[in-house]
């Protein structure tokens, strides 16, 4: 209930006059008040002259932040001008809710403060469109790329779709599930990008809160302290997708693993169960290494005793530390080389390249004709093979079960 | 339930408590007596802090003390010694 502006100031100055009959402590203190607190006295609204919305930020200070209060009432007894204060004020609830200043002050007006605690909506979808795509900034855009959502085809994806939007949000939680930071973070990426966060302002555009009409939170000591737990929230979970968004694109593996899981929820049978993370690819170390799956690629790529070693057509490991890495190579090759030819011929290979069949000796010659058409030793590789197959069902009938990789045919035991 | 505290010995404890000590009223007292603001901010501002703790703790007393049950009177005497 509100009182009429005389009854007020008549209830005030009554109460002064009947605090100034005394001497006693309670007119002392009764006298400090009204000298050190003015704004205690109830309907004191112009108080602290007739700017209305600096005194009701006064009143606001008072109720909230009471060392605020206090410099601006010392402030006034020492003679200074509102306009001396008021940075006082904006500063002070910085300090107190750090990241407000932005969107409460506007060029130190205290005027927006009358409609509560104004903050600001950081969601990025607008309506489940991402339209205009412009708009975003490149990593943003990247992130969106990942979801299939790029300027070709946006338009065609939906999703405002409801389901699929808590399908997505199974994704973010099974992220923020994992132990590992960085899952955690692509999980807070993904509840911004697509709005699915349950915080109001990481979920939606400032233009989407004023079109709702949502009410701001009010000025008082417990809106404050959630406003302060909404605000920490938004700036975590924005600084968590962007190191989100790093990792991705500078960890190709991490990405490769998120669009397979992006694959599965968007998938017709998506199951959450079926989401799977493996910590090898969030990083930590060498990105390449995880790609590896003898991690002997990239972390010790120019150290020829950590080659892999092929012989036997089996990739073994560790290898010896005499071989050199140009001869590992040319065996690879040779070995690989053979393994084909015996395959492609029906065969199966063993260490002399055992052969069973080969029906398509003429198929492997050829092949191996037109890949080295003007190469010596590809003709060398042709005669080999084509020698060896094309005279291979001759010496079966004749008995030969093996042929070794220089030609020599062994006679099967009998 | 209070128990063993007769009326007499309330008040006897509440006529003990020292004087309250307020910076806020000190400084009134100063400015009273010389008609200037004392030209510390800071010690205004914390003299404000703590006089509108006091302040808001009286008034969660007062509330409290609203909300309080009736307390009957089974000692005819008691209402002879405090009427009301």
């Amino acid at each position: 209930m509100t009182m009429n502006p005389a009854h007020e100031i008549y209830a005030t100055m009554t109460f002064l006059a009947e605090a100034s009959f005394g001497t006693g402590p309670q007119s002392e203190i009764a006298h400090a008040i009204a000298w050190l607190d003015p704004a205690w006295f109830p309907g004191s609204s112009e108080i602290f002259g007739d700017d209305e919305a600096f005194n009701r930020a006064a009143d606001v200070c008072r109720d909230c932040f009471p060392d605020i209060y206090g410099r601006i009432v010392a402030g006034k007894l020492l003679g200074k001008s509102d306009a001396e204060i008021t940075p006082i004020i904006i500063s002070g609830i910085e300090e107190h809710i750090p990241g407000i200043t932005d969107s409460l002050f506007m060029e130190d007006d205290l005027e927006y403060m009358g409609w509560g605690i104004r903050v600001y909506g950081s969601g990025i979808d607008e309506q489940g469109t991402f339209q205009p795509l412009d708009d975003y900034n490149d990593h943003i855009v990247n992130a969106l790329g990942l979801f299939g959502i790029t300027k070709e085809t946006q338009s065609v994806l939906e999703f405002d779709d409801h389901e699929l939007r808590a399908d997505i949000r199974e994704l973010s939680w099974s992220l923020k599930a994992q132990p590992h930071p960085t899952f955690q973070d692509m999980g807070s990426l993904v509840q911004w990008l697509f709005g699915v966060s349950d915080n109001t302002l990481i979920d939606y555009t400032d233009e989407e809160i004023s079109e709702m009409e949502l009410e701001y939170p009010s000025w008082t000591p417990g809106d404050v302290e959630f406003t302060k737990i909404l605000l920490a929230e938004v700036d975590d979970a924005i600084k968590a997708s962007y190191r989100a968004m790093e990792a991705l694109e500078t960890n190709a593996p991490l990405r490769a693993q998120f669009r397979m899981n992006i694959g599965k929820v968007m998938s017709n049978d998506f199951r959450p169960e079926a989401l799977s993370w493996s910590e090898r690819f969030a990083g930590g170390g060498s990105i390449a290494a995880a790609y590896d799956p003898y991690g002997l690629r990239a972390r010790h790529r120019h150290a020829p005793t950590r080659r892999a070693r092929w012989y036997d057509g089996v990739c073994h490991r560790p290898i010896s530390t005499g071989t050199r890495p140009r001869r590992a190579r040319r065996v690879f090759n040779r070995t690989a080389l053979a393994q084909h030819a015996v395959r492609a011929a029906g065969g199966r290979s063993t260490n002399h390249h055992r052969i069973s069949s080969a029906s398509s000796d003429r198929t492997v010659a050829g092949r191996l004709r037109s890949r080295h058409p003007h190469s010596a030793a590809g003709a060398n590789h042709v005669s080999f093979v084509q020698r060896r197959f094309t005279e291979l069902p001759r010496l079966c009938s004749q008995g030969a079960s093996h042929v070794t990789r220089r030609g020599v045919v062994q006679r099967a035991a009998a | 339930m209070l128990t063993g505290i007769t009326h007499e010995s309330l008040v006897e404890a509440l006529e003990d408590l020292p004087e309250l000590q307020l910076e806020a009223v000190r400084l009134f007292r100063q400015h009273r007596q010389t008609g200037e603001v004392p030209n510390d901010g800071e010690a205004l501002a914390q003299a404000n802090q703590s006089l509108t703790a006091y302040t808001a703790s009286c008034e969660r007393f007062a509330s409290n003390l609203a909300s309080l049950s009736p307390v009957p009177v089974l000692d005819p005497a008691m209402t002879e010694t405090y009427p009301l």
